[in-house]
């Protein structure tokens, strides 16, 4: 037993030189700088809120309107079997913006903050960091809006629905992660946005959002699987339904730590030059 | 007691770029299908080689060099905003930087925003912040100006702005590339009055200038960089002297 003691706490002391000498790559949720990202989300939430409730209503536009397209094309002309469609493509839309919008706005942000990063030190990570947050916080306070949609289309939302924070954080690492390793590949190619913009497209009808999951032909089931968002679209339209399945949670959050992994490691080895690059 | 605040080691520094840049994917790919997988011609330009030395708490070091010699890259190895190619470079404790003009500022918000903006990426938080703001807006002497978005601002706002932020902030290490000549020469001398207040309170100074009489009168060490190289390190009346020979 004594032998433990001293095991536990030489290990503990490499921990912390680990983190000492990386303090770069495991900062990743820049704790080191809670001061200016507090500074950089409450600003780009002004910006996006103006402080008027008018304000709120306006960045919900997009995804409602987007809904009401969708329910309209694929409800109402092309009768698609799906129960509580309202319900169904407000949250797939909604959840969806938030992570194409943190992607495409994360990939340019390093070279539009080229100003900052090349005159003064600032961990790089910081920039797709703060653009995540501040779209997690707007689908946050979204969320009510789903509830409100539930009742209206005369669903009581139930349990299942303490649940939707936990998709969106889910989805916020997956976002946080591939938003950073799109903004690094960006500085050495600038067409990507041509080439993100058809991507997301065809990633967007990759994901069951518009459709079901069981309606995937059995051949085709294999996309479902190597969708990093498949299976959390599976458990958000499971939590619609009142249903709970454990492994869409568990996929999603293996999912997320993955590609937030992934990212750290291209933050330790090919972001140095990136600086001199831009 | 006496570590070395700021310790380079047989520090080079080498930039890449690619001359015809394929800045796309599209050449990229193009490129290596018709057979040549090439990444563009790779010019490569050394800007610094081998240079060592350490910077100890409370000294007032002047480094003096021709336009292009590598000054104001050392500085940003410094900070950490380049990486140097080989050697290392080991920093204990915050920095002040003050390298360019405007550094650290987003030219859409309020010279009043961007003292928090500013001191939040030098690792100051709210409090700290509101604490040093009445003498740093009192230093700027900029007034109702400050209200005023950055990209609004002359050089000479933009460096008053700029050193009462650096200074103001209790970092140990105080970081200033060559931005001071821009402002009036009554500016000047409060500079250089403020710095020699700071570096009676025992900070670091590290001061980038091309004038000798500051260096001879203000600094205790002189460092001379000439075509990548420290030529010169030690007494600030010998170096200022030889930077003065090396230039005309």
């Amino acid at each position: 037993m004594s032998l433990f003691r001293p095991f536990f706490s030489d290990l503990f002391a490499r921990l912390k030189t680990f983190v000492q000498t990386h303090e770069r790559e495991v900062d990743f949720f820049c704790l080191g700088k809670k001061y200016l990202v507090f500074n950089l989300v409450s600003r780009n939430l002004k910006v996006k809120y103006r402080r008027s409730i008018f304000g709120v209503l306006w960045t919900l536009l997009a995804p409602v309107g987007t809904a009401i397209v969708y329910y309209f094309v694929f409800k109402v002309i092309l009768a698609v079997r799906i129960a509580q469609y309202p319900l169904f493509i407000m949250t797939g839309v909604m959840f969806w913006t938030f992570f194409a919008q943190t992607v495409m706005e994360s990939m340019e942000s390093l070279v539009g903050n080229w100003g900052l990063i090349s005159k003064v030190p600032i961990p790089l990570q910081i920039f797709p960091y703060t653009g995540a947050l501040t779209n997690l916080v707007n689908l946050l306070i979204s969320l009510p809006v789903l509830v409100g949609v539930a009742f209206a289309s005369g669903v009581v939302p139930g349990w299942s629905f303490l649940l939707l924070p936990y998709y969106a954080f889910c989805l916020f690492l997956m976002a946080y992660g591939f938003g950073f390793i799109m903004a690094v590949a960006f500085v050495y190619f600038r067409d990507l946005r041509h080439l993100m913009g058809i991507i997301i497209q065809i990633w967007f009808y990759s994901t069951p959002i518009v459709y079901a999951e069981d309606m995937i032909p059995e051949k085709y089931r294999w996309i479902l699987t190597l969708n990093p968002l498949g299976k959390t679209f599976q458990g958000l339209h499971g939590i619609v339904s009142g249903t709970v399945n454990v492994a869409d949670l568990g996929w999603s959050l293996s999912w997320g730590v993955a590609i937030l992994l992934a990212a750290m490691l291209l933050n330790r080895s090919l972001v140095k030059g990136v600086v001199e690059r831009i | 007691m006496n570590q070395p605040v700021v310790s380079l080691q047989n520090v080079s520094k080498v930039f890449q770029y690619w001359s015809d840049q394929p800045s796309s994917l599209k050449t990229v790919l193009v490129d290596t299908v018709r057979g040549r997988f090439n990444l563009g011609g790779r010019c490569s330009l050394p800007v610094l080689e081998d240079v060592s030395f350490d910077i100890r708490p409370g000294e007032f070091v002047g480094i003096m060099g021709r336009n292009g010699c590598g000054k104001s890259t050392i500085l940003k190895i410094i900070c950490g905003i380049y990486t140097p190619t080989t050697g290392s470079v080991k920093v204990k404790g915050p920095i002040a930087p003050l390298l360019e003009l405007g550094a650290g500022f987003h030219s859409d918000l309020s010279g009043y925003e961007n003292i928090f903006l500013n001191a939040a990426i030098l690792g100051f938080g709210r409090k700290a912040t509101a604490e040093a703001l009445p003498k740093i807006l009192d230093f700027s002497e900029l007034g109702d100006r400050i209200h005023m978005p950055t990209k609004n601002y002359s050089s000479g706002m933009l460096v008053r702005l700029g050193f009462s932020i650096a200074t103001h902030l209790a970092a140990p290490v105080l970081l200033v590339d060559e931005v001071l000549a821009v402002g009036d020469i009554g500016f000047q001398k409060k500079c250089l009055k403020k710095i020699e207040e700071l570096h009676r309170e025992g900070r670091t100074i590290v001061l980038v200038t091309h004038s000798p009489e500051n260096v001879r009168g203000h600094c205790n060490r002189c460092i001379v960089i000439s075509d990548r190289k420290k030529i010169f390190d030690g007494d600030p009346v010998e170096g200022a002297n030889l930077y003065v020979s090396n230039v005309s």
